[in-house]
């Protein structure tokens, strides 16, 4: 049975009641001990700390007021404890410098005496005050003694406030198997973390695997990516779905309910790979993997390393003609599989989904995908070509007529750093991969022109200005300018690209056999859904939000739920590894502790003045606020994170953040705003 | 915007309430405070969670109390700790403004801001901006006063 | 009469001073296919769009302002067969119905140049879109006279086509309008280089740099002439006054020899609902004064 908020507030002041009758002192009362610091001269120079202790003293509740030399030296702590074990202090306010800095040392004296942490109060008279008026010491004290009164006012009302120990279930999900899902999957399972990895195609290893080369080093990413593949195939405590895809998500933070939906592959695992099937087949169509370079069957393997190697039939290409089945000399084709679902219990989500390569159809004046502009392609498609395994012998051949290109230009920015299709943000790795393609294929055709029509090169970090200048000196050329448009000759058929060079400022007509666009990376298709299943934010660039951009990357905004790689945005392979790598750590941290610890700073709801509208669930980011069986609204303790953004949300005020509420800001408040006119009818 | 003397105000104010996040608008009033960069003491801060917490409520309590001039500081647009708080605030206090200007008042004493936690100017540099739209509000005449 | 079928004619200047047959021709194929034509009383220039807007946008737009006004007082559409005056007086009507502080500061203005007020209660339509879209090719069918076989080069000018948020056609950099309309007069759109781009005259270039102009036309019908079209079809005055002009410059001074018949689509049209050849006002212009129109007739409802 999971505990309500209320029950476990009434036992938690069951609790201190005990422990505060032993003292003797009654507990319903608060009696309140105010502490002004000198901090030296820091703030004394300034304040007059005898005066602001005075003025405290008179102030309800407060039992003792003082002031001391240094408050967090030990002597000075020593103060609260006295006051606290003899004068039955049972709420503390310390007026010397910030939260952050002593805050916490005071909490944790209080809390060695057995009061709750958060009944004390930090009022910071030093930043806020002291140091920032030293030539009007009048205003000054004035000012510390209103903030002094506030603090008082604030400490009268403060609420204990529970930190919870929440177990956790010792599994993770991941989801999608490219570079970032598998090394997140591989980090965790080493830990000893059983991992479900469930991937939407039929074969693991994403982009990566149909890539020629990778940058800086030109290196097989085949071969760098295989050892992966092999590891998590093989590992006992990974367990992994292909063609399969989320369904729905329960739970919070620590402990998750995920149904999956498990396509059928319509091959049995004893497939022996050799292909039989797929030679006989008499379907034609596309190969999604090949990014059309290359065709399939119906029934197929994605390329000859796939991992799983087992066949797959797709079912909307297949007209059931039955070849396969009589075909397979194993009797592995099986029609009659069906779908099955699955239920995973984990506690924490890795969502590594990927990214997708933009369609430059958008864009009008490049024709991409339009009837007679064949030779216009993207640069996966001529990784494509250029790929080891690829169907025009890793040759770089028009698509219109299979003839080798002597003139290439590459167009960069292709739906990138482009308002008028909606994406202001650079890729960031386009011009890292137009510089190795371009360099590759003057490798391959020393004769041939390559040229690279930029806006700015962006080549950051290690080896990559070498890597840009060694293309250059393969004779790549680089013009800097946006090509307005690409234009085909009505009569020979030819396509120019139109450009202006803007270090020159000359207008150019380059004549192109081949034109490869360096098209952007763009959130990967149902990256919607599954956003809204998960129950996790999006950015405006359609990527799913990071919880913190600089501190916490990958975390998203629901607790227990973490991003990997390109679906928080545009990344290159190793960026995607790292991301990976703190995602995974960050995923098995509460796994391997086997608890949450998290403090119970949440809101509560009044239902006596809720009328179930359900404002605040719209006003939470990170969905905490649910409506339960019974039609009203109900806070998840775990998954809060206690920014009080509900608050404001709540017509009638019903919605109250602890120790943040309405009337316990207004005690603040009355005296900061200068406390004199308080309206009584 | 008009901009005025300041001297001209002194003395018309005396409590300004700025409730600032704990992230960085805490941060960057505790970095203006270590870098000793002197602003005006009428100036006072209220720690909350965030400023998508302070509602209308909170605003008209300050007023009423006295409060010469209120405003929210929160992260810079795009790092809020909790995702869109201080956007929030900022279209809330928009619609304020809109509904004071209608009731006859000014609309430049309630504000919102952002800061930056590594950049004590930033907070400073808010808190001079509200001290000079509380005194265009205070030459043009629609301040706030508590009736009762 | 439908309110739809009533616009208000907006002739513009180049048009009645310079290409009266193309005006003859308009109104021709306008109440053939069923419209009424409205005068506008007062109309002045449009402004051109290159030339005001870049000195003056605010006095640009009070002035069209003023054009679109007398439209509404009509109460009509505003019909207009010139690129330039389709570019200012669509833009203008466009950015004033959406931008409320614009409407009221260019009122403001209005008021000095008497009782003027925008409302934005009509639209503007080019005669292309009329046809292309509202007749469409399905719809001229019925009213066709006589077919001709003509392989033609289309020109379109740029203000028809752009900026495309404001224009708002299916594609700016591959139109299909003029090609869909004219297959069923029998027409051939015959593409070539550089279809679309400028042909001189346009944004005040060919008054202040006349070598400048002529350099982008002769570009312009060294494209043309490499596909050997027998007439250049194009929709706007201006880019006609270019089209005759140029040729003769560039026959007389650089040693061309072209003589290709330029007409406006609203005489290509009037030729095929069966206006006489004479009326075109072939003989009127510079280039192709003895083409023979009647030599590439290929079917003739009259004759037959």
């Amino acid at each position: 049975m999971k505990m309500t908020v209320k029950d476990e507030k009434i036992k938690n002041s069951e609790l201190a009641e005990g422990s505060q009758e032993k003292m003797g002192f009654p507990e319903d009362e608060p009696r309140i001990g105010v502490y002004v610091c000198h901090c030296g001269h820091n703030i004394a120079g300034t304040v007059d700390v005898a005066e602001v202790a005075e003025s405290a003293s008179n102030l309800p509740n407060v039992v003792e007021a003082k002031h001391y030399m240094f408050m967090c030296s030990k002597p000075g702590v020593q103060l609260l404890k006295d006051d606290i074990k003899e004068k039955g202090v049972n709420r503390t306010v310390v007026a010397s410098c910030s939260k952050n800095q002593h805050g916490r040392t005071f909490a944790r004296t209080i809390e060695e005496m057995g009061l709750n942490k958060h009944l004390h109060q930090q009022v910071n008279v030093r930043e806020f005050c002291s140091w920032v008026h030293k030539k009007d010491k009048d205003k000054a004290t004035e000012k510390a003694k209103k903030l002094v009164e506030a603090g008082v006012n604030r400490a009268r009302k403060l609420e204990e406030v529970e930190t919870k120990k929440i177990p956790t279930t010792k599994a993770a999900l991941v989801i999608g198997a490219g570079i970032a899902g598998l090394r997140a999957t591989y980090d965790i399972a080493e830990l000893g973390i059983p991992v479900y990895l469930i991937e939407r195609n039929s074969t693991i290893g994403g982009h990566m695997t149909r890539l020629n080369k990778t940058f800086p080093t030109n290196e097989c990413p085949q071969c760098s990516i295989s050892p992966l593949t092999n590891g998590v195939a093989n590992h006992p405590l990974v367990e992994l779905y292909t063609n399969a895809q989320i369904k729905s998500v329960e739970g919070s933070m620590g402990n998750y309910e995920i149904e999956v939906e498990i396509k059928p592959r319509y091959v049995k695992d004893n497939c022996t790979s050799c292909g039989e099937c797929e030679v006989n087949c008499p379907v034609e169509v596309p190969s999604e993997w090949d990014k059309g370079m290359s065709t399939r069957g119906a029934i197929y393997k994605a390329y000859p390393q796939a991992i799983p190697a087992t066949y797959v039939r797709s079912k909307k290409d297949c007209i059931e003609c039955n070849t396969c089945i009589n075909i397979c000399p194993v009797q592995a084709v099986d029609f009659s599989q069906e779908p099955e679902t699955k239920t995973f219990k984990v506690g924490s989500i890795v969502v590594a989904a990927g990214y997708e390569e933009y369609d430059p159809t958008e864009i009008d004046a490049y024709h991409y995908g339009q009837e007679g502009y064949d030779d216009i392609i993207t640069q996966l498609q001529l990784e494509r070509m250029l790929g080891p395994t690829s169907m025009t012998g890793s040759e770089v051949m028009r698509p219109s007529d299979g003839k080798i290109p002597k003139k290439v230009v590459m167009i960069q920015c292709v739906g990138s750093r482009n308002e008028q299709v909606g994406n202001k943000y650079c890729t960031g790795v386009c011009c890292k991969f137009a510089t190795k393609n371009a360099g590759l294929v003057k490798d391959m055709y020393p004769d041939a022109d390559v040229t690279i029509c930029y806006i700015d090169m962006r080549t950051p970090g290690l080896n990559f200005e070498e890597y840009y200048k060694a293309a250059q000196e393969k004779g790549v050329r680089y013009i800097r300018g946006r090509p307005s448009e690409i234009l085909k000759d009505p009569i020979s058929g030819d396509l120019s690209v139109i450009v202006e060079d803007t270090l020159s400022q000359t207008p150019l007509k380059l004549k192109a056999d081949l034109v490869v666009l360096s098209a952007a990376m763009v959130p990967p298709e149902g990256i919607g859904p599954l956003g809204s299943k998960l129950k996790i934010l999006r950015s405006k660039e359609g990527f799913f939000k990071e919880f913190h951009i600089k501190m916490n990357p990958t975390a998203s905004s629901k607790g227990g739920i973490y991003l990997a790689g390109t679906i928080q945005g545009p990344k290159d392979i190793s960026e995607t590894v790292a991301h990976a790598g703190n995602a995974a750590a960050l995923a098995a941290q509460p796994l391997v502790k086997g608890y949450i610890e998290k403090e119970m700073l949440i809101p509560y709801i009044d239902y006596d003045l809720c009328m179930d509208c359900g404002m605040c669930i719209t006003a939470c980011n990170p969905a905490a606020i649910s409506m339960n069986e019974d039609g009203r609204p109900d806070v998840n303790e775990v998954a809060c994170k206690s920014c009080g953004i509900c608050m404001p949300a709540c017509p009638t005020g019903a919605i109250q953040l602890l120790n943040f509420r309405d009337d316990q800001l207004l005690d603040e408040i009355v005296p900061i705003a200068g406390g004199g006119v308080v309206c009584n009818e | 915007m008009s901009s005025c003397d300041i001297n001209e105000c002194e003395g018309k104010y005396d409590n300004i309430v700025v409730f600032m996040c704990n992230e960085c608008g805490q941060g960057s009033a505790n970095t203006a405070g270590v870098g000793r960069m002197p602003y005006d003491p009428s100036v006072r801060i209220v720690r909350v969670q965030c400023t998508g917490q302070i509602g209308p409520i909170q605003i008209m309590d300050a007023l009423n109390n006295g409060a010469d001039a209120v405003s929210c500081v929160g992260c810079c647009i795009g790092a809020c700790h909790f995702f869109n708080g201080n956007l929030l605030s900022m279209r809330r206090i928009k619609l304020m403004k809109k509904m004071f200007k209608e009731l006859g008042y000014s609309d430049q004493f309630i504000n919102q801001y952002t800061s930056r936690a590594a950049e004590g100017e930033t907070a400073v540099g808010d808190f001079e901006d509200i001290v000079e739209r509380l005194c265009t509000a205070i030459t043009e005449g629609g301040t706030f006063e508590n009736e009762c | 009469m439908a309110r739809d079928m009533i616009f208000a004619f907006f002739l513009g200047c180049l048009m009645p001073n310079r290409y009266p047959q193309i005006e003859k021709a308009t109104k021709f194929v306008m109440e053939k296919l069923g419209y009424e034509i409205l005068e506008m009383e007062k109309a002045a220039c449009c402004p051109a769009p290159g030339v005001f807007r870049s000195f003056n946008k605010g006095d640009w737009m009070v002035h069209a302002a003023r054009n679109l006004c007398i439209a509404e007082k009509m109460d009509a559409d505003i019909l207009t067969v010139c690129n330039g005056c389709f570019g200012t007086l669509q833009e203008v009507n466009k950015h004033l119905k959406e931008d409320e502080n614009l409407r009221e500061q260019v009122n403001e203005k209005l008021k000095l140049l008497g009782d003027y007020e925008f409302k934005g209660t009509i639209e503007v339509r080019h005669m292309t879109e009329v046809l292309g879209w509202d007749i469409g090719s399905w719809g001229i069918e019925d009213h066709i006279v006589r077919k001709v076989d003509l392989r033609a080069s289309i020109h379109y000018g740029c203000h028809f086509l752009k900026p495309t948020t404001i224009r708002e056609l299916d594609s700016s950099e591959k139109p299909t309008i003029i090609e869909d309309f004219i297959e069923v007069l029998g027409v051939e759109a015959v593409p070539f280089n550089e279809q679309l781009t400028c042909c001189g005259a346009g944004g005040g270039v060919k008054a202040y740099d006349g070598n400048a102009s002529m350099k982008i036309f002769g570009e312009k019908m060294k494209n043309i002439d490499e596909v050997k079209p027998d007439i250049i079809l194009d929709i706007c005055p201006f880019c006609h006054l270019q089209f005759e002009t140029g040729q003769d410059y560039l026959n007389k001074n650089k040693g061309c020899n072209y003589d290709y018949p330029v007409i406006h689509i609203a005489q290509l049209t009037a030729y095929c609902l069966g206006m006489d050849a004479e009326s075109l006002g072939l003989q009127y212009q510079l280039m192709g004064k003895t083409f023979d129109f009647g030599a590439k007739v290929i079917k003739d409802k009259e004759a037959a």
